[in-house]
């Protein structure tokens, strides 16, 4: 299993559109860096506007934790799609290229050409999250320095302690590396029903951005889907930054990610198995 | 006859109120401010415990400075939350007796504590401070509470603990208390897409913020640097 997956990244990495997100997220984090060392005090103001109308705040506002922190809230709802770009090309790629039977051919089970390209494309999500983590987080650091990180919601302000920040980037990271392995799984399962990749890269897409405006709308009808869309399980990463942490609340939210990649997962490898390869 | 004899005893009562409380204000004000002058400058270890309903932060370590006659800095590692009155704020203003008119007008027992209240109000037009309405130990002749209302902040109410430097009228202990108003940004500013505000929390009446700042380790009339002010 090893062996075909190791094999399967090497198909990933060989293809130019994996590189893509790579690119894509290099070039977002240095235009944030840059935006924020011109003008980030002008930015941080309208967040701080209604504290520093009562209060001063003293201290260094704009550092390194609070760039990575404002640069992970705007990638993370780009980055499924960056994903998707590559999980959802791993089946319907092979059989658009027409490889898929060549694939078939070779003493290896259905289930474990499946899981070896889940498992590839979970590596690659791995490198992913690597990157975005060292490009936000590592220059971020260098450039503005450390600070206090000061956490925004809707309706509270939360400022975390510059030496309590680390760990919890790390957990958030290791969240948002969940989550992406459901966007992951479900272009998988969606990969498995078509014969080209545009297909199930748009529609991963579509429906995480249904599945966003549903759970971002305060309507009594949709709030008791919301507790079932996966969507609302995603963003849980942002609770690693409450000062008390609601361990039960975040530990259901990963029971659900994972139990969204085992239904994922289980309904690919069904199909998969009783797939009639024609390509 | 008999209204005549009350419009002469009530304009006797009132030129007497007013004959006897002006002095005794200035005289109150000047005892306090006269601790006060001898400090010529402080540094003191500061504890900011900020209690803020929407605001979620642990105390804060900071050092304050401070140098007569107005020279006032914090520093602190992390980020602080702190009052926008500085802490010698009314100071400034009680130094100079032709900057303001005082007048007493009652007396309150604070925790045990006989204090006359002293009403203050600036002179200057263009002065951010209103009013100052300041209750002081008339024994030890300290603020030990005020009440303060600004042109852009509203009204603060501060009040002070002594313990070591009953002397010099420095406080270890000092509470604000402020009017906040509710916070509330868009859920697509914060990307804070599962916050549920429910129609109870919304209809709860915003408490006032609380931020208190204890004081240690003082270190007076040690000499500071400029330099420290200018950070």
């Amino acid at each position: 299993m090893w062996r075909n997956t190791q094999t399967e990244l090497v198909k990933i990495f060989a293809k130019p559109r994996s590189y893509i997100g790579f690119v894509a997220i290099a070039i977002i984090v240095s235009l944030i860096h840059v935006a924020m060392y011109v003008d980030g005090l002008n930015y941080i103001s309208f967040i701080t506007g209604p504290l520093e109308s009562a209060f001063n705040i003293e201290g260094n506002i704009l550092n390194g934790n609070l760039v990575c922190f404002i640069i992970l809230q705007t990638l993370i709802i780009q980055i499924p799609l960056l994903v998707a770009l590559v999980t959802g090309d791993l089946i319907s790629g092979e059989a658009a290229m027409g490889t898929i039977r060549l694939l078939m051919t070779r003493p290896l089970s259905r289930t474990s050409v499946l899981f070896s390209k889940f498992f590839a494309g979970a590596v690659y999500v791995f490198i992913l999250l690597v990157w975005l983590g060292l490009v936000s987080l590592g220059i971020g650091l260098m450039i503005f320095g450390p600070g206090d990180l000061i956490v925004l919601k809707s309706e509270t302000i939360t400022i975390i302690p510059a030496e309590d920040t680390l760990w919890r980037f790390f957990a958030g990271l290791g969240i948002a590396f969940i989550s992406l392995l459901v966007v992951a799984s479900f272009s998988l399962l969606l990969s498995c029903f078509t014969d080209n990749s545009i297909g199930p890269i748009i529609s991963t897409m579509a429906v995480i951005i249904l599945f966003t405006i549903v759970g971002s709308m305060d309507i009594p009808l949709f709030e008791k889907i919301k507790p079932f869309l996966f969507t609302t399980h995603m963003v849980i990463w942002r609770n690693m930054f409450d000062q008390e942490l609601d361990c039960s609340l975040i530990y259901n939210s990963i029971m659900m990610l994972f139990g969204h990649i085992i239904l994922f997962l289980f309904i690919a490898w069904y199909s998969f198995r009783k797939k009639d390869i024609l390509s | 006859m008999r209204k005549g004899y009350i419009l002469f005893a009530f304009m006797w009562m009132c030129l007497h109120a007013s004959g006897q409380s002006a002095p005794d204000a200035l005289k109150l004000i000047k005892e306090v401010t006269q601790k006060f002058n001898k400090v010529r400058d402080y540094q003191v270890d500061a504890e900011i415990d900020a209690r803020i309903s929407f605001l979620k932060i642990l105390p804060q370590k900071a050092k304050v400075f401070y140098k007569s006659p107005s020279k006032f800095h914090v520093e602190s590692k992390g980020i602080a939350i702190l009052p926008k009155q500085n802490f010698d704020q009314i100071f400034s203003l009680l130094n100079k007796e032709s900057n303001f008119m005082a007048f007493v007008s009652g007396s309150e027992n604070l925790n045990g504590v006989a204090t006359s209240i002293v009403n203050v109000v600036p002179l200057s037009d263009t002065s951010d401070l209103v009013l100052a309405k300041l209750w002081i130990d008339v024994a030890q002749g300290l603020i030990v509470k005020s009440q303060l209302t600004t042109k852009t902040n509203g009204t603060v109410l501060i009040e002070y603990i002594y313990k070591t430097w009953n002397a010099l009228a420095l406080p270890d202990k000092t509470i604000f208390t402020v009017d906040v108003k509710r916070f509330k940004i868009p859920k697509a500013i914060s990307a804070d897409i599962n916050s549920k505000a429910t129609q109870e929390d919304k209809n709860k009446p915003q408490k006032p913020g609380r931020i208190i700042i204890s004081f240690s380790n003082y270190k007076i009339n040690k000499g500071i640097d400029d330099k420290v002010f200018a950070k």
